[in-house]
């Protein structure tokens, strides 16, 4: 008998992005032109916009949330690099991080990924501040230039760093939960790994997104926090809205409120 | 005469379709029916659906189909584009156009059914080189996406996108002659890092991708043959689990490396979340020629017969790749071939084709999954009326 599982609702976790300081997420590095800059930012190729892909998004939230649950590093990446994913049924049955963020397609216990992070592009309004305004020096970004110095002839070794300003707001980023219930997926356990998910962006606000972050890069805030609910039953209507946050302590103090309403809803459907 | 169902798919953010499974790096533009029909059974799976009833029409001998897919082809504004025939002896007088049609994969709406009517297009072909503004033998024809695209420079030029007539910077019209550059669609490779947890140490790889520009996507028809048949035990119609399985993929994405963001789309729907649009195109007439729009593979002899006779013109395209399942691992499905999307064929009942079991085969029983895995052979095609011209 083939396994069975269903879909019982999404979580849809809505925010804006502030850069609190400038944001460097690295892009190619091919046709670089004399006189470019070194390190330059992603771009949409179409709109030659700066966007926060939904990997970087996805990954700094693992990553974090590994080291915060001090799990074991075992699958190894390349030659240097090595991340966490479970190998044993049992260690994935109980694995918050594993079961929502999704373990490689080989692992013959693998239940579906519950976390779907979209690319986040540039609001409308950070486009036209920043094409307004003209003091960007390339096409909505800054060059930042870093140095290092010799510590005793003081010789300096300039490069070009490229980031996108402080205050810039890209939204809305769109964070997609899915609830299963059925073989080795249980919807109550779902709803209550979504808190994993929250504190995983709590370690972010504390943390940077991209590169450069240990000195002064990628500090960033949510704000606009909208959290909705699409139960089985309403596939054909837009989502339902559950709360709206200023910011995400708030949506911390209200997350067990909200649980037991997505645990209600889901029961009707 | 087959009426199409018109989805049409915006895509938010890249789409990463892998091409023959080799690297991460490539992605192709194409949604082929074959991948489409996989994308609804699996979203009909994790709906909770009963899948094995799901498919009994499919799978009955012969095959009875609710319902057959186009592949998804791409749009820009309201023209729809439809795959260049695989041979193109066919659509031009003149047989030295086929060096000036090399580039072009797909032709739109208005072209195909010139075509289909018997037309030759020779005329809609834009000339070589560069053409001044004022250029008096100026061709009907137009270009798109660097002579990917081709489509009626007259009428079909006015539903593009706004942002194609008018250059958003400078306010002005654009010249035909900026029309070639203007892309729908770019593909690209995105750079991507895993970053050690301990000691930050980075692996670098690259993820090809397509990006659409606004108001341009991907298209596909579903031709219904029975809409209101009730899936077997349920009360639940195909078009119900069409719109359902749509909805759910919507969020879930297709392709790639969907749980970062990619294949995610918006649908254009009506009402409860039908088709909003349908397109109605000639049928074939007896002993005329059909033109694939989707991917076929021929079951029965007499599909497999078809393939020798006068004026038939056909690409194998190989299909492979990786199936997942809640039963078992990611692994590899086992190889077909399948006819190309621009094939042409002899009309009449013989473009019906089925589902292929690709589950993979091992020695070792152990290792194997617990039910067949199927991809879909179903063709759809339209009339050709006029004979192939092999002159």
């Amino acid at each position: 008998m083939s396994k069975q599982i269903q879909l019982r609702g999404r979580i849809f976790l809505e925010f804006n992005l502030h850069a609190v300081s400038g944001l460097h997420i690295g892009g190619s590095e091919v046709g670089v032109e004399i006189g470019g800059v070194d390190k330059t930012v992603i771009r949409d190729p179409l709109t030659n916009r700066p966007y926060i892909p939904g990997s970087s998004l996805k990954g700094k939230v693992r990553s974090l949330l590994e080291k915060y649950e001090g799990l074991p590093q075992n699958q190894s990446i390349g030659q240097k690099v090595s991340i966490h994913t479970c190998d044993t049924s049992e260690k994935y049955a109980t694995c918050d991080v594993c079961q929502v963020f999704g373990v490689p397609g080989e692992r013959d216990f693998g239940t579906p990924t519950r976390l779907v992070v979209r690319d986040v592009q540039m609001t409308a309004e950070s486009i036209a501040r920043l094409e307004e305004n003209g003091r960007t020096d390339l096409p909505y970004t800054e060059v930042k230039t870093e140095v290092s110095i010799d510590r005793v002839t003081s010789a300096a070794n300039p490069r070009q760093m490229e980031r996108v300003p402080a205050g810039t707001v890209f939204g809305p980023a769109e964070l997609v939960y899915s609830i299963y219930e059925g073989d080795g997926c249980d919807s109550q356990r779902d709803v209550e790994r979504f808190a994993r998910l929250v504190e995983g962006l709590v370690l972010l606000e504390d943390d940077y997104l991209g590169g450069l972050g240990s000195r002064g890069s990628g500090k960033v805030r949510l704000a606009q926090i909208q959290v909705k609910l699409r139960s089985r039953n309403e596939l054909l209507q837009p989502a339902q809205l559950l709360g709206q946050f200023d910011a995400l302590e708030q949506l911390v103090a209200a997350l067990p409120q909200l649980q037991e309403q997505i645990r209600d809803q889901l029961a009707q459907a | 005469m087959p009426t199409l169902s018109v989805y049409r798919l915006h895509f938010r953010a890249g789409l990463h379709l892998g091409v023959r499974g080799v690297t991460l790096e490539e992605a192709a533009v194409s949604l082929p029916s074959d991948t489409l029909f996989s994308a609804l059974v699996d979203a009909w799976q994790r709906l909770g659906g009963p899948v094995e009833r799901w498919l009994a029409p499919f799978l009955q001998e012969p095959p009875d189909p609710p319902f057959v897919l186009t592949s998804a082809f791409p749009f820009a504004g309201a023209v729809r584009f439809y795959p260049m025939p695989v041979d193109l002896r066919g659509l031009f007088a003149q047989p030295e156009a086929g060096k000036r049609v090399k580039r072009i994969a797909y032709l739109s709406e208005g072209l195909l059914r010139r075509a289909l009517s018997g037309e030759k297009l020779d005329d809609w072909l834009p000339p070589e080189g560069p053409t001044g503004p004022d250029d008096p033998g100026q061709s009907a024809g137009l270009l798109l996406q660097e002579g990917k695209l081709w489509l009626d420079g007259e009428t079909e030029l006015k539903q593009l996108p706004q942002w194609m007539h008018v250059d958003p910077k400078s306010r002005r019209p654009r010249p035909r002659a900026a029309y070639p550059h203007l892309e729908a669609w770019k593909e690209g490779r995105t750079p991507r890092v895993t970053i050690d947890r301990i000691s930050s140490a980075s692996n670098i790889f690259h993820i090809g991708h397509v990006r659409f520009a606004q108001e341009c996507g991907l298209w596909f028809g579903v031709q219904w043959r029975r809409p209101a048949q009730r899936i077997e035990g349920t009360s639940t119609t195909y078009a119900e689990s069409v719109t359902a399985a749509l909805q759910f993929l919507q969020d879930e994405g297709l392709g790639g490396d969907r749980s970062v963001g990619y294949g995610a789309f918006t649908l254009e729907t009506g009402q409860e979340g039908t088709a909003r649009e349908a397109v109605s195109l000639p049928d074939s007439s007896p002993g005329g020629m059909a033109w694939l729009l989707s991917r076929f593979h021929p079951r029965t002899p007499a599909e497999i017969a078809t393939l020798q006779a006068e004026g038939v013109a056909y690409r194998l395209v190989d299909v492979a790749g990786w199936l997942r399942s809640p039963d078992g691992p990611a692994q590899r499905r086992r190889r077909i071939h399948l006819l190309a999307e621009g094939s042409w064929l002899p009309a009449g009942e013989t473009v019906l084709g089925g589902l292929v079991d690709v589950q993979p085969v091992y020695e070792n029983q152990e290792g194997m999954l617990s039910h067949p895995v199927y991809r879909s052979g179903f063709g759809v095609a339209v009339g050709f009326t006029q004979e192939a011209n092999h002159g």
